[in-house]
């Protein structure tokens, strides 16, 4: 509904566009979103180099140490991907803290069975298409928009952590205290958020929605720019010629708990 | 009725205890001054006509929120100047340099505290605090972290 | 008929109740005020286990309003008129909980300022949505009940009391569904939660209500037909051996699926936590006691009965606890067959804020209780059947 306010301004304009015969010049601004499946593939075979590569640089064995050193080393890896995404989009990251400690990414170390060799993976959130943390949310905070991303709206979180309990993955975290005093800088783009409030990846939405609507034909989410070995493809799914649409259509590539059936919209190549 | 006398003399002490900004203003005359606001200079117009921004900025902050946040819409087209403005927060900031010298100055005035700046950060924080900008965060790191040539 | 009649309310043991439960509220208000003020960061949560004490003071404050309720509604159910004499004030009490319960879910979430957007926007997959309407619906038909029993329209209460009781089981059900429906780890997920979650309140709230009644005929110097209390006790006995039947029943079955074996050796053998504990110490060793209290000849006095109650009413919350918190604290199954780091057990220990909080809010309940006793006809003038 327009406001009456709105209405006469719409009036005064069109009659002066009328006026002067000038056509309404609007520039294009792309909104239909359910033209874009977003979508990433991680190829795993280059995150392991990267990380075993960081991890000679330090002198350490990652099958050496004992569990909470794998954990404690692993919680406080910062490969190109996680480091800049802590910075562009305002993590209050917590390096001694393990309890209030909050990422979008993280990486994970698996391996098959006892003697394999240990592959490395960056897990965000997955941007599941049946998503849990959606399907739970009271308020329709989070929820998925046509081009598939989960967003979490704050303006209407009421904080109740169900969306952290119901996620499969572990993708939320949530401020227990203000995140301010954590952040280095501030990227104003980005809300600097409030304590009580979850958080979690949204595949950069601020930046590529901006450039979406400023017609950039392949945004893409900060860890995939700055990635150096280009493990991380990102692109429309919805798009037969994309990138990503060609790797998940010809590779081998993996859903995490695909089980569950929350359709994650993350693919892990040869994982 | 028992207490009459009490009943009115309450509601006139109500009446009075009401109204009092009213009588006070009538017996100081005209000594309040509006506070003075620091406008950005070289720029000939806010997004909407200057009387709609004064009036009504917080109802078109609520729509751009509505369109950034929950439809991915990145722009706003001006209906007075036909020009595309970002919907958010930033933008206004990049004219208006200082939340402090702007926006709060009558936020002040008037006791509101909006609750955008709990989550949003003021101009005035990110200077403090030192900013962050993509662009330059994303080629710092391409020096930082040269492309590995993954076919070698 | 059933005299009610307002208390005196003048004697200073009544003053010195009241005052006892109000410091106690101030203080639980007190701890609410230091969380909001510093952020959740006071309490024991962490990001792995974001639900814990607080989420279980939910889950308990609601069970015990409803428990009471279903209680309360029994004589206008069944037909029951032995029963009347207490439905008041257990639908007092029930009324007081639900409060309780709201003001706990106020106090458990990050974001109060925005709690309204429950009500303003509805989701029709959650069960915390549905339980939003259910919550607010349940109040307002417990009111009704308890407006319709003081106007002694008998009719009405009758119709109303078949109403009240099946609210109170879609709402609690209603609240075993938040726990009961999540996919994500494997100790959650049962469809046994939502039956257990009924059985757990009816025996919660008859454990608060046993030793709240004795102490408050003792108190008045009201004669209280003991053989009433029995058949209640009775009752509350033969609930909690369901409740353990539950318990062993859910265990087993998750437990079969060679996959969980971890999370199950965690949650019931691993000592070195929290858990395992809460387990066997407070919630199975609690029902045991209560039930072996119960059938000793002692189970039958003042005191065996009073016990019984308020130690089924604290392994009741030891249940509670232990449905939510070993479910967070064992890692979740993020990459499938595979061994995977990073890979940490997250022991959960209350703070004393959470404490705080439950405690104060369970005193809020039984100040409300207390200061209705003395403002409305809640209470009989004789706690016994009428010889006819
Ligand atoms: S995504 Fe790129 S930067 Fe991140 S771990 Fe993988 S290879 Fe390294
Ligand atoms: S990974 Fe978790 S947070 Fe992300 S969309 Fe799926 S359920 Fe939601
Ligand atoms: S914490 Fe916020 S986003 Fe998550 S379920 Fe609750 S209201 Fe929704």
């Amino acid at each position: 509904m327009t406001s009456r306010r709105e209405f006469l301004i719409l009036l005064a304009t069109s009659t002066a566009a009328i006026a002067t015969s000038k056509a309404m010049q609007l520039p294009k601004t792309e909104v239909d979103l359910s033209k874009y499946k977003w979508a990433m593939v991680v190829q795993v075979d280059k995150c392991t180099k990267c990380i075993n590569n960081i991890l000679k640089k330090k002198g350490i064995k990652f099958d050496e140490l004992s569990l909470d050193k794998q954990n404690e080393l692993l919680r406080n890896l910062r490969p190109p991907c996680v480091a800049a995404c802590d910075l562009a989009n305002n993590v209050p990251r917590m390096p001694n803290n393990p309890r209030f400690d909050c990422y979008m990414v993280r990486i994970i170390a698996a391996k098959s069975t006892e003697n394999a060799e240990w592959r490395f993976f960056p897990l965000m959130c997955q941007e599941c298409e049946h998503p849990a943390c959606v399907e739970v949310c009271p308020t329709k905070a989070s929820y998925k928009r046509p081009d598939g991303i989960v967003v979490v709206d704050l303006h209407r979180c009421i904080g109740c952590r169900y969306c952290m309990v119901a996620c499969p993955y572990n993708a939320r975290t949530f401020t227990f205290m203000d995140p301010l005093e954590h952040l280095e800088k501030i990227n104003p783009e980005v809300p600097i958020r409030k304590d009580g409030v979850p958080m979690k990846c949204e595949f950069c939405r601020w930046l590529i929605d901006m450039e979406r609507c400023e017609g950039v034909k392949n945004p893409k989410p900060v860890c995939v720019q700055v990635c150096p070995y280009d493990a991380l493809v990102f692109g429309n799914l919805k798009d037969p010629n994309s990138e990503v649409s060609k790797i998940v259509k010809t590779s081998k590539v993996v859903r995490l708990r695909a089980g569950l059936g929350t359709e994650p919209k993350v693919f892990y190549q040869d994982l | 009725m028992y207490s009459t006398k009490w009943v009115i003399a309450g509601i006139i002490v109500f009446l009075v205890a009401v109204t009092l900004p009213v009588w006070y203003n009538a017996a100081m005359g005209e000594q309040i001054t509006p506070p003075k606001l620091v406008l950005p200079k070289n720029k000939k117009h806010c997004v909407e006509s200057e009387s709609y921004m004064i009036s009504d900025h917080m109802e078109l902050l609520v729509k751009w929120r509505e369109m950034n946040v929950r439809k991915g819409e990145g722009f706003y087209i001006s209906k007075t100047y036909d020009v595309p403005y970002k919907t958010q927060l930033v933008q206004c900031f990049q004219c208006h340099k200082s939340y402090d010298d702007f926006c709060g100055r009558c936020h002040n005035f008037v006791g509101v505290r909006p609750y955008c700046f709990e989550c949003h950060a003021t101009p005035d924080l990110v200077k403090q605090k030192g900013e962050v900008n993509v662009t330059q965060l994303i080629q710092h790191f391409h020096q930082m972290y040269p492309k590995v040539n993954s076919t070698s | 008929m059933v005299e009610f009649k307002k208390i005196d309310g003048r004697s200073n043991g009544y003053w010195l109740i009241c005052a006892i439960f109000f410091v106690l509220m101030m203080w639980g208000f007190y701890a609410w005020y230091l969380q909001l003020v510093y952020g959740h960061c006071v309490t024991g949560l962490s990001q792995r286990v974001p639900w814990g004490f607080g989420t279980a003071a939910i889950c308990y404050t609601i069970g015990a309003s409803a428990g009471s309720l279903i209680v309360s509604a029994l004589s206008g159910v069944f037909g029951k008129t032995e029963f009347k004499f207490f439905s008041r004030s257990a639908c007092v009490f029930a009324l007081a909980t639900i409060v309780a319960a709201m003001l706990s879910i106020m106090q458990d979430i990050g974001n109060p300022e925005n709690a309204l957007n429950v009500l303003m926007h509805y989701n029709p997959t959650s069960v915390f949505s549905w339980n939003s309407f259910l919550y607010s619906s349940y109040f307002v038909i417990g009111f009704v009940y308890l407006m319709a029993q003081f106007g002694e329209k008998h009719r009405i209460t009758k119709a109303l009391a078949v109403l009240a009781v099946a609210w109170a089981v879609l709402v609690h059900s209603g609240t075993g569904g938040i726990v009961g429906f999540v996919y994500s780890t494997d100790l959650y997920h049962s469809s046994l939660t939502i039956p257990m979650f009924i059985v757990s309140a009816i025996v919660s709230g008859l454990g608060l209500l046993i030793p709240m009644w004795l102490l408050t005929f003792k108190w008045t110097n009201r004669p209280l037909d003991r053989n009433l209390m029995w058949v209640l006790a009775k009752i509350m006995g033969a609930l909690t051996i369901l409740l353990l039947y539950c318990f062993a029943a859910e265990a087993l079955d998750t437990a079969y699926v060679p996959g969980n074996a971890g999370a199950i050796h965690m949650a019931l053998f691993d000592f070195r936590y929290p858990y395992a504990w809460d387990f066997w110490v407070i919630q199975v060793g609690g029902c045991l006691l209560t039930v072996l209290i119960l059938l000793t000849p002692w189970g039958k006095t003042d005191w065996g009965m009073g016990i019984a109650g308020f130690i089924v009413a604290i392994a009741v919350y030891g249940e509670r606890y232990s449905l939510i918190t070993p479910g967070l604290g064992y890692p979740k199954d993020l990459v499938p067959g595979m061994i995977f780091r990073p890979f940490w057990i997250v022991p959960y220990y209350p703070s004393w804020v959470e404490y705080a909080e439950i405690i104060g809010l369970m005193s809020m309940a039984c100040l409300v209780y207390c200061i209705g006793l003395k403002i409305f006809a809640i209470l009989p003038e004789r706690g016994e059947v009428e010889e006819e």
